[in-house]
Protein backbone atom coordinates (compact mmCIF):
# COMPACT_ATOMS: atom_id res chain seq x y z
CA UNK A 1 0.00 0.00 0.00
CA UNK A 2 1.19 3.47 -0.91
CA UNK A 3 2.48 5.30 2.15
CA UNK A 4 1.42 8.93 2.61
CA UNK A 5 4.38 11.28 2.76
CA UNK A 6 4.38 14.10 5.29
CA UNK A 7 3.72 16.62 2.51
CA UNK A 8 0.62 14.79 1.29
CA UNK A 9 -0.95 14.24 4.66
CA UNK A 10 -3.78 16.69 5.18
CA UNK A 11 -3.38 18.58 8.46
CA UNK A 12 -7.07 18.97 9.04
CA UNK A 13 -6.57 20.68 12.40
CA UNK A 14 -6.00 24.15 10.90
CA UNK A 15 -9.12 23.83 8.75
CA UNK A 16 -11.40 23.03 11.63
CA UNK A 17 -13.46 25.73 13.25
CA UNK A 18 -14.82 25.09 16.74
CA UNK A 19 -18.58 25.31 17.14
CA UNK A 20 -19.14 28.05 14.53
CA UNK A 21 -22.92 27.91 15.01
CA UNK A 22 -22.66 28.54 18.74
CA UNK A 23 -20.36 31.58 18.49
CA UNK A 24 -21.83 33.14 15.32
CA UNK A 25 -23.95 35.74 17.22
CA UNK A 26 -20.74 37.51 18.31
CA UNK A 27 -19.66 38.23 14.74
CA UNK A 28 -23.22 38.95 13.66
CA UNK A 29 -23.42 41.54 16.43
CA UNK A 30 -20.28 43.13 14.94
CA UNK A 31 -21.67 43.48 11.43
CA UNK A 32 -25.06 44.70 12.71
CA UNK A 33 -23.32 47.40 14.80
CA UNK A 34 -21.67 48.71 11.60
CA UNK A 35 -24.95 48.60 9.63
CA UNK A 36 -26.93 50.34 12.41
CA UNK A 37 -24.21 52.99 12.88
CA UNK A 38 -24.19 53.81 9.16
CA UNK A 39 -28.00 53.85 9.04
CA UNK A 40 -28.33 56.18 12.02
CA UNK A 41 -25.56 58.44 10.68
CA UNK A 42 -27.30 58.70 7.31
CA UNK A 43 -30.69 59.36 8.88
CA UNK A 44 -29.96 61.63 11.84
CA UNK A 45 -26.57 63.27 11.19
CA UNK A 46 -26.43 63.58 7.41
CA UNK A 47 -30.25 63.61 7.04
CA UNK A 48 -29.95 62.13 3.57
CA UNK A 49 -32.41 59.25 3.04
CA UNK A 50 -30.90 58.47 -0.38
CA UNK A 51 -27.80 57.19 1.43
CA UNK A 52 -30.02 54.54 3.03
CA UNK A 53 -29.90 52.71 -0.30
CA UNK A 54 -26.23 51.93 0.31
CA UNK A 55 -27.14 49.76 3.30
CA UNK A 56 -29.39 47.45 1.26
CA UNK A 57 -26.76 45.15 -0.42
CA UNK A 58 -24.93 44.29 2.82
CA UNK A 59 -28.20 43.96 4.75
CA UNK A 60 -29.35 41.37 2.19
CA UNK A 61 -26.05 39.46 2.54
CA UNK A 62 -26.23 39.45 6.35
CA UNK A 63 -29.90 38.42 6.38
CA UNK A 64 -29.16 35.55 4.01
CA UNK A 65 -26.19 34.45 6.13
CA UNK A 66 -28.46 34.55 9.21
CA UNK A 67 -30.96 32.37 7.40
CA UNK A 68 -28.31 29.80 6.44
CA UNK A 69 -27.00 29.63 10.01
CA UNK A 70 -30.51 29.30 11.43
CA UNK A 71 -31.33 26.49 8.97
CA UNK A 72 -28.13 24.63 9.89
CA UNK A 73 -28.87 25.04 13.60
CA UNK A 74 -32.45 23.78 13.14
CA UNK A 75 -31.16 20.72 11.24
CA UNK A 76 -28.70 19.98 14.04
CA UNK A 77 -31.46 20.21 16.65
CA UNK A 78 -33.69 17.82 14.66
CA UNK A 79 -30.78 15.38 14.27
CA UNK A 80 -29.97 15.54 17.99
CA UNK A 81 -33.61 14.87 18.88
CA UNK A 82 -33.77 11.91 16.49
CA UNK A 83 -30.59 10.47 18.00
CA UNK A 84 -31.87 10.92 21.54
CA UNK A 85 -35.13 9.19 20.59
CA UNK A 86 -33.08 6.31 19.24
CA UNK B 1 -9.54 65.51 16.45
CA UNK B 2 -12.92 65.98 14.82
CA UNK B 3 -15.46 64.90 17.47
CA UNK B 4 -17.82 63.47 14.83
CA UNK B 5 -15.21 60.75 14.29
CA UNK B 6 -16.28 59.26 17.64
CA UNK B 7 -19.40 58.02 15.80
CA UNK B 8 -16.98 55.85 13.84
CA UNK B 9 -14.35 55.05 16.47
CA UNK B 10 -16.58 53.90 19.38
CA UNK B 11 -18.66 51.33 17.42
CA UNK B 12 -15.51 50.18 15.58
CA UNK B 13 -13.80 49.50 18.93
CA UNK B 14 -16.76 47.38 20.06
CA UNK B 15 -16.80 45.50 16.75
CA UNK B 16 -13.05 44.86 17.03
CA UNK B 17 -13.60 43.40 20.50
CA UNK B 18 -16.42 41.16 19.27
CA UNK B 19 -14.51 39.80 16.32
CA UNK B 20 -11.36 39.11 18.34
CA UNK B 21 -13.39 37.11 20.90
CA UNK B 22 -15.26 35.35 18.07
CA UNK B 23 -12.02 34.44 16.32
CA UNK B 24 -10.41 33.17 19.54
CA UNK B 25 -13.38 30.91 20.25
CA UNK B 26 -13.92 29.65 16.70
CA UNK B 27 -10.45 29.64 15.14
CA UNK B 28 -8.29 29.23 18.23
CA UNK B 29 -5.40 31.46 19.42
CA UNK B 30 -2.87 30.44 16.74
CA UNK B 31 -5.02 31.22 13.70
CA UNK B 32 -6.37 34.38 15.38
CA UNK B 33 -2.84 35.64 15.98
CA UNK B 34 -1.85 34.87 12.40
CA UNK B 35 -4.96 36.49 10.90
CA UNK B 36 -4.75 39.74 12.85
CA UNK B 37 -0.97 40.05 12.47
CA UNK B 38 -0.83 39.41 8.71
CA UNK B 39 -3.99 41.33 7.83
CA UNK B 40 -2.88 44.37 9.86
CA UNK B 41 0.61 44.26 8.34
CA UNK B 42 -0.81 43.96 4.81
CA UNK B 43 -3.34 46.77 5.28
CA UNK B 44 -0.89 49.06 7.09
CA UNK B 45 1.71 48.58 4.32
CA UNK B 46 -0.91 49.34 1.67
CA UNK B 47 -1.98 52.51 3.45
CA UNK B 48 1.63 53.53 4.20
CA UNK B 49 2.44 53.31 0.48
CA UNK B 50 -0.67 55.35 -0.34
CA UNK B 51 0.05 58.01 2.30
CA UNK B 52 3.63 58.49 1.10
CA UNK B 53 2.93 58.38 -2.63
CA UNK B 54 3.23 61.50 -4.79
CA UNK B 55 -0.56 61.62 -5.22
CA UNK B 56 -2.35 60.02 -2.22
CA UNK B 57 -5.83 58.77 -3.13
CA UNK B 58 -7.41 60.30 -0.02
CA UNK B 59 -6.66 62.62 2.89
CA UNK B 60 -7.58 61.73 6.46
CA UNK B 61 -6.71 62.96 9.94
CA UNK B 62 -6.61 61.44 13.43
CA UNK B 63 -4.13 59.16 15.18
CA UNK B 64 -1.21 58.54 12.84
CA UNK B 65 1.80 56.21 12.86
CA UNK B 66 4.62 57.25 10.48
CA UNK B 67 2.19 59.47 8.60
CA UNK B 68 -0.43 56.75 8.13
CA UNK B 69 -3.88 57.20 9.71
CA UNK B 70 -4.32 54.20 12.04
CA UNK B 71 -8.09 54.04 11.76
CA UNK B 72 -7.84 52.89 8.13
CA UNK B 73 -5.90 49.62 8.64
CA UNK B 74 -8.11 48.78 11.65
CA UNK B 75 -11.18 49.35 9.48
CA UNK B 76 -9.69 47.09 6.82
CA UNK B 77 -9.00 44.29 9.32
CA UNK B 78 -12.58 44.47 10.65
CA UNK B 79 -14.06 44.43 7.13
CA UNK B 80 -11.88 41.55 5.93
CA UNK B 81 -12.74 39.43 8.97
CA UNK B 82 -16.48 40.11 8.74
CA UNK B 83 -16.61 39.39 5.00
CA UNK B 84 -14.71 36.12 5.59
CA UNK B 85 -17.16 35.21 8.36
CA UNK B 86 -20.24 36.00 6.23
CA UNK B 87 -18.86 34.07 3.24
CA UNK B 88 -18.31 31.01 5.46
CA UNK B 89 -21.80 31.41 6.95
CA UNK B 90 -23.30 31.25 3.47
CA UNK B 91 -21.07 28.56 1.94
CA UNK B 92 -20.32 26.30 4.91
CA UNK B 93 -22.36 27.23 8.02
CA UNK B 94 -21.33 24.12 9.99
CA UNK B 95 -17.63 24.85 9.82
CA UNK B 96 -14.82 25.28 7.35
CA UNK B 97 -15.10 23.00 4.35
CA UNK B 98 -11.85 22.02 2.60
CA UNK B 99 -13.61 21.99 -0.78
CA UNK B 100 -14.81 25.57 -0.40
CA UNK B 101 -11.61 27.46 0.35
CA UNK B 102 -11.41 29.30 -2.97
CA UNK B 103 -15.17 29.99 -3.35
CA UNK B 104 -14.99 31.51 0.15
CA UNK B 105 -12.26 33.88 -1.07
CA UNK B 106 -14.40 34.92 -4.07
CA UNK B 107 -17.59 35.42 -2.10
CA UNK B 108 -15.84 37.34 0.68
CA UNK B 109 -14.55 39.77 -1.97
CA UNK B 110 -18.10 40.32 -3.20
CA UNK B 111 -19.31 40.88 0.38
CA UNK B 112 -16.53 43.36 1.20
CA UNK B 113 -17.59 45.31 -1.90
CA UNK B 114 -21.08 45.61 -0.33
CA UNK B 115 -19.54 46.75 2.99
CA UNK B 116 -17.42 49.33 1.14
CA UNK B 117 -20.47 50.77 -0.62
CA UNK B 118 -22.11 51.44 2.76
CA UNK B 119 -19.06 52.63 4.72
CA UNK B 120 -17.51 54.78 1.99
CA UNK B 121 -20.74 56.64 1.27
CA UNK B 122 -21.39 57.43 4.94
CA UNK B 123 -17.74 58.28 5.74
CA UNK B 124 -17.23 60.38 2.62
CA UNK B 125 -20.37 62.41 3.26
CA UNK B 126 -19.43 62.91 6.92
CA UNK B 127 -16.05 64.26 5.81
CA UNK B 128 -14.07 61.66 7.80
CA UNK B 129 -11.84 61.35 4.74
CA UNK B 130 -11.62 63.28 1.50
CA UNK B 131 -10.87 61.82 -1.90
CA UNK B 132 -8.14 63.36 -3.98
CA UNK B 133 -9.93 63.83 -7.28
CA UNK B 134 -6.75 64.87 -9.07
CA UNK B 135 -5.69 61.18 -9.09
CA UNK B 136 -6.54 59.62 -12.50
CA UNK B 137 -9.69 57.47 -12.26
CA UNK B 138 -11.06 59.23 -9.17
CA UNK B 139 -12.37 62.37 -10.88
CA UNK B 140 -15.41 64.06 -9.40
CA UNK B 141 -17.87 63.34 -12.21
CA UNK B 142 -17.11 59.68 -11.61
CA UNK B 143 -18.30 59.84 -7.99
CA UNK B 144 -21.57 58.44 -6.71
CA UNK B 145 -22.82 59.85 -3.40
CA UNK B 146 -19.33 61.35 -2.88
CA UNK B 147 -17.63 57.98 -3.39
CA UNK B 148 -15.50 57.25 -6.49
CA UNK B 149 -17.00 54.12 -8.11
CA UNK B 150 -13.51 52.66 -8.61
CA UNK B 151 -13.23 52.23 -4.83
CA UNK B 152 -15.70 49.33 -4.73
CA UNK B 153 -13.47 47.32 -7.07
CA UNK B 154 -10.46 48.42 -5.02
CA UNK B 155 -11.88 46.95 -1.80
CA UNK B 156 -12.74 43.71 -3.58
CA UNK B 157 -9.27 43.47 -5.11
CA UNK B 158 -7.48 44.15 -1.82
CA UNK B 159 -9.52 41.48 -0.06
CA UNK B 160 -9.11 38.98 -2.90
CA UNK B 161 -5.32 39.27 -2.90
CA UNK B 162 -4.98 39.02 0.91
CA UNK B 163 -7.53 36.25 1.39
CA UNK B 164 -6.17 34.15 -1.52
CA UNK B 165 -2.74 34.07 0.11
CA UNK B 166 -4.06 33.76 3.67
CA UNK B 167 -6.55 30.97 3.00
CA UNK B 168 -4.16 29.02 0.83
CA UNK B 169 -0.89 29.50 2.76
CA UNK B 170 -2.15 29.74 6.34
CA UNK B 171 -5.58 28.10 6.61
CA UNK B 172 -5.56 25.46 3.88
CA UNK B 173 -3.38 22.42 4.52
CA UNK B 174 -2.51 21.35 0.96
CA UNK B 175 0.56 22.38 -0.91
CA UNK B 176 -0.93 21.49 -4.31
CA UNK B 177 -3.60 24.13 -3.91
CA UNK B 178 -0.95 26.82 -3.58
CA UNK B 179 0.02 26.48 -7.25
CA UNK B 180 -3.64 26.79 -8.23
CA UNK B 181 -4.04 29.89 -6.08
CA UNK B 182 -0.92 31.45 -7.56
CA UNK B 183 -2.34 30.81 -11.04
CA UNK B 184 -5.63 32.43 -10.06
CA UNK B 185 -3.91 35.48 -8.54
CA UNK B 186 -1.74 35.68 -11.68
CA UNK B 187 -4.81 35.66 -13.94
CA UNK B 188 -6.42 38.29 -11.74
CA UNK B 189 -3.39 40.57 -11.89
CA UNK B 190 -3.06 40.05 -15.65
CA UNK B 191 -6.76 40.32 -16.57
CA UNK B 192 -8.93 41.43 -13.65
CA UNK B 193 -7.03 44.55 -12.57
CA UNK B 194 -6.57 46.01 -16.11
CA UNK B 195 -10.26 45.29 -16.83
CA UNK B 196 -11.29 46.96 -13.56
CA UNK B 197 -9.09 50.02 -14.26
CA UNK B 198 -10.47 50.25 -17.80
CA UNK B 199 -14.05 49.97 -16.55
CA UNK B 200 -13.57 52.58 -13.82
CA UNK B 201 -11.93 54.98 -16.29
CA UNK B 202 -14.65 54.51 -18.89
CA UNK B 203 -17.70 54.75 -16.67
CA UNK B 204 -19.62 57.95 -16.35
CA UNK B 205 -21.43 59.15 -13.25
CA UNK B 206 -24.01 56.75 -11.89
CA UNK B 207 -22.72 53.64 -13.67
CA UNK B 208 -22.00 51.94 -10.37
CA UNK B 209 -22.54 48.53 -11.95
CA UNK B 210 -19.31 48.66 -13.98
CA UNK B 211 -16.90 47.50 -11.23
CA UNK B 212 -19.46 44.91 -10.08
CA UNK B 213 -19.78 43.61 -13.66
CA UNK B 214 -15.98 43.40 -13.84
CA UNK B 215 -15.84 41.42 -10.60
CA UNK B 216 -18.62 39.11 -11.83
CA UNK B 217 -16.82 38.58 -15.15
CA UNK B 218 -13.72 37.69 -13.18
CA UNK B 219 -15.70 35.19 -11.10
CA UNK B 220 -16.96 33.56 -14.32
CA UNK B 221 -13.38 33.35 -15.50
CA UNK B 222 -12.52 31.63 -12.24
CA UNK B 223 -15.52 29.35 -12.07
CA UNK B 224 -14.30 26.43 -14.24
CA UNK B 225 -11.14 26.28 -12.11
CA UNK B 226 -13.11 26.35 -8.87
CA UNK B 227 -15.51 23.69 -10.16
CA UNK B 228 -12.67 21.39 -11.25
CA UNK B 229 -10.95 21.97 -7.93
CA UNK B 230 -14.08 21.17 -5.96
CA UNK B 231 -14.86 18.08 -8.01
CA UNK B 232 -11.41 16.51 -7.93
CA UNK B 233 -9.02 17.86 -5.35
CA UNK B 234 -11.50 18.80 -2.63
CA UNK B 235 -13.34 15.48 -2.56
CA UNK B 236 -10.14 13.46 -2.65
CA UNK B 237 -8.64 15.40 0.22
CA UNK B 238 -11.82 15.10 2.30
CA UNK B 239 -11.86 11.35 1.66
CA UNK B 240 -8.21 10.97 2.62
CA UNK B 241 -8.79 13.04 5.76
CA UNK B 242 -11.71 10.83 6.74
CA UNK B 243 -9.62 7.74 6.01
CA UNK B 244 -6.85 9.06 8.27
CA UNK B 245 -9.31 9.74 11.07
CA UNK B 246 -10.68 6.21 10.66
CA UNK B 247 -7.18 4.77 10.85
CA UNK B 248 -6.43 6.79 13.99
CA UNK B 249 -9.62 5.61 15.67
CA UNK B 250 -8.77 1.98 14.78
CA UNK B 251 -5.29 2.43 16.26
Amino acid sequence: MKQDTAANQPKIGCMESREPLKHAPLAFAGIWIIIVTCTLTNLFVLRNPVLMLTVIPIAICVTYAHKRMAAARAEDIVKARKQSNG
Amino acid sequence: MDKSKLILIIPAAFVMGFIVVHSLRVNGPALTRKFFFWSFLYCYTKEFINAHSRQPEYFSSGLELFGTPMMVPFGWVISIYLSWFLAECILCPRGRNPAKVLPTVGLSSMIIACISFMVECSGGNMGWWEWNYSVPGLWHENALLKMPVKIIGGWGTTNLIFMSFFMVYVVSPWREVRHKALKIIGIFIAVGIPLGLLASNLVTRGLIVAPIVTMTAFMFLLWPRLRDYRASRGRRVIDSAREMRGRRSLD
